[in-house]
């Protein structure tokens, strides 16, 4: 509390921004705060002072002005934050793995061993297979640890789910029933690789109000390559037909489609249009987890061009605000949100906090990609292992120390994804710094966008933005 | 504030004066949506944006919300070793906070 009367001037640097212009103007984003402003020049001119001579030589009224903003600080001053205090468990979203087989043997996959995903018969475990007790059992206990939330979601995850169906279709009836007897609100959202979906399964998903996101990498020629079946045959074609069956079965959900950027695959642009003209809502682009140097690692010139196409999907999406079209660039849909609640946020996602995710065995984890990495956090049965949680979330909070916290780009990358930098760098709380570069440059390109749609269409961003979560 | 104006939301509540908690005040603090607040900040009743979105829950229900050891301000409640149902009949504290079970030390 000491920092409070502190007079200005003594002493306190410059803490995490960045400066951009759009449009004429020049902004100032402050990383403590969250907070976007537009500048002056005078506010310009007590910067570069600051940052060549300390805050003695700048007036008074800037020095206040950048304290409130939380550009002006000394972070040291309050010492170590204390004995870690890490958020509550607040869990809205459980993620279940109701199989661990994949009809599908897609060259990137993060349930790989070798190549591709375990099929049925080989490899030396056996795929584990959800029953319907554990089933029963998981969203039980999410109902339970949801506290007074009224809202819960469940995942249905894989694996492929639905080599599963029956079994999702009476978890989804049953879940629903559990819930209303509670007095909850469950949603249900699938991920799916889209080759099952028939005209059956795709009007059950309607009445049951399920919402669907499928994995699809583009067009033939570009799916086709990294999305094969175990045979080598290409699944697009299948896609495609499951795809027509959710198109004719649309539930008022937006229709997602996640694509996955590996190496040789990145022309965003094109698969964008080619994923709009197939009937998506949404599309959603992130680079494939893939150890260093591995085949399908997207190289740095690749990243380059990604951002290049994600450069013209923003213009593209302030085009459709500006025409009251809802934009379907999901990306950009995530960062505005962060950027327009300015909430600073200390862990890359609700791993732990808001998520867990239930293998087969209903064995709980962080979340699904860690699945199996590192200690489990509990069972439905014995509740959460409370001491295992927090070695989690201490992992997480010592990240931020080893130089995230100096980062302007701290609240949306926050160190980046466990998983990715389990793969990467064999630790799930190493930061992902071979990412850094274009994690800023994507934030920036957020920031910039986020400017312009304030400029042109306000009522956007709190009528679409405002309330959206962080997933 | 007169040279910096607020753009998103944040950057308005800073320049309003409704989040003028100075930086480095935020920092020991576990600012995430559905946490409770920094030690050195009001209880419960605000979060420290002064607003109450980012609090555990509404203070009214707040029973379940501060009777886990993560939270900053635990609330006092029975040991579920020895009193494992005391809130059996609660299932929404909001409503059923009355039927909560007296739990008295046996001499």
């Amino acid at each position: 509390m000491g920092n409070i009367g502190r007079r200005p001037g003594a002493g306190g640097s410059l803490l995490p921004h960045r400066r951009f212009t759009a449009g004429g103007d020049t902004y100032l984003y402050a990383a403590e705060s969250g907070g976007l402003f537009r500048m002056d020049d005078g506010v310009r001119d007590a910067l570069s002072a600051l940052a060549s001579s300390g805050s003695g030589d700048v007036p008074a009224e800037f020095v206040s002005d950048l304290r409130r903003a939380g550009l002006l600080g000394t972070p040291g001053e309050c010492g170590e934050a204390g004995p870690a205090v890490h958020p509550p468990l607040r869990l809205r979203t459980l993620v279940l793995m109701l199989t661990t087989s994949c009809n599908l043997a897609c060259r990137y996959c993060y349930e790989d061993r070798e190549e591709g995903c375990v099929p049925q018969a080989a490899g030396t475990e056996t795929p584990g297979e959800m029953s319907p007790e554990t089933l029963g059992k998981s969203v039980g206990f999410l109902l339970d640890r949801s506290g007074e939330a009224r809202k819960v979601s469940v995942v249905l995850f894989g694996g492929e789910p639905l080599l599963r169906f029956p079994l999702l279709r009476d978890a989804v009836r049953e879940a629903r029933a559990m819930a209303e007897a509670r007095g909850k609100e469950i949603s249900f959202s699938l991920t799916t690789n889209g080759t099952l979906l028939t005209a059956e399964i795709a009007r059950f998903l309607r009445e049951n109000r399920v919402s669907v996101c499928v994995s699809i990498d583009g067009p033939r020629e570009v799916h086709d390559v990294n999305r094969p079946y175990a045979s080598g045959r290409g699944s697009y074609e299948d896609v495609a037909r499951g795809i027509a069956h959710l198109v004719e079965n649309r539930n008022g959900y937006p229709l997602a489609a996640r694509v996955t950027l590996g190496s040789g695959a990145v022309d965003v642009r094109a698969t964008f249009r080619h994923l709009r003209g197939l009937g998506f809502d949404e599309v959603g682009f992130a680079p494939a987890s893939a150890a260093e140097g591995s085949r399908t690692a997207l190289a740095a010139e690749e990243l380059d061009a990604v951002l290049d196409g994600f450069r013209d999907l923003a213009a593209g999406y302030v085009d459709d605000v500006r025409e009251r079209r809802m934009p379907a660039f999901s990306n950009m849909t995530q960062i505005l949100g962060l950027i327009h609640r300015g909430d600073p946020m200390p862990y890359p996602c609700g791993a732990g906090i808001g998520m867990l995710a239930a293998d087969p065995s209903g064995v709980l984890y962080p979340c699904h990609r860690l699945c199996g990495v590192g200690d489990p956090m509990g069972d439905p049965t014995r509740g959460i292992a409370s001491d295992a949680r927090a070695r989690f979330l201490d992992g997480a909070r010592r990240r931020r120390e080893s130089g995230c916290d100096a980062c302007w780009a701290k609240n949306f990358c926050a160190g980046g994804c466990y998983h990715d930098a389990y793969l990467r760098q064999g630790d799930l709380f190493a930061p992902s710094t071979h990412y850094c570069r274009w994690i800023r440059e994507l934030f920036l390109l957020g920031l910039r966008t986020y400017v312009r749609i304030q400029n042109e269409t306000p009522t956007f961003l709190d009528a679409v933005l405002g309330e959206r979560g962080i997933a | 504030m007169k040279h910096l104006k607020g753009v998103n939301r944040k950057g308005k509540k800073v320049e309003q004066g409704k989040a003028d908690l100075p930086a480095v005040e935020a920092q020991g603090s576990i600012p995430f949506m559905h946490t409770c607040t920094s030690v050195f900040n009001p209880g419960y009743e605000i979060d420290w944006t002064g607003s109450t979105k980012q609090l555990c829950t509404p203070i009214e229900t707040d029973l379940f919300g501060t009777t886990d050891m993560y939270c900053w301000w635990p609330g006092q409640a029975p040991d579920t070793y020895n009193n494992p149902d005391w809130n059996a009949d609660c299932t929404r504290a909001m409503k059923d906070w009355m039927k909560l079970k007296v739990v008295k030390p046996e001499w």
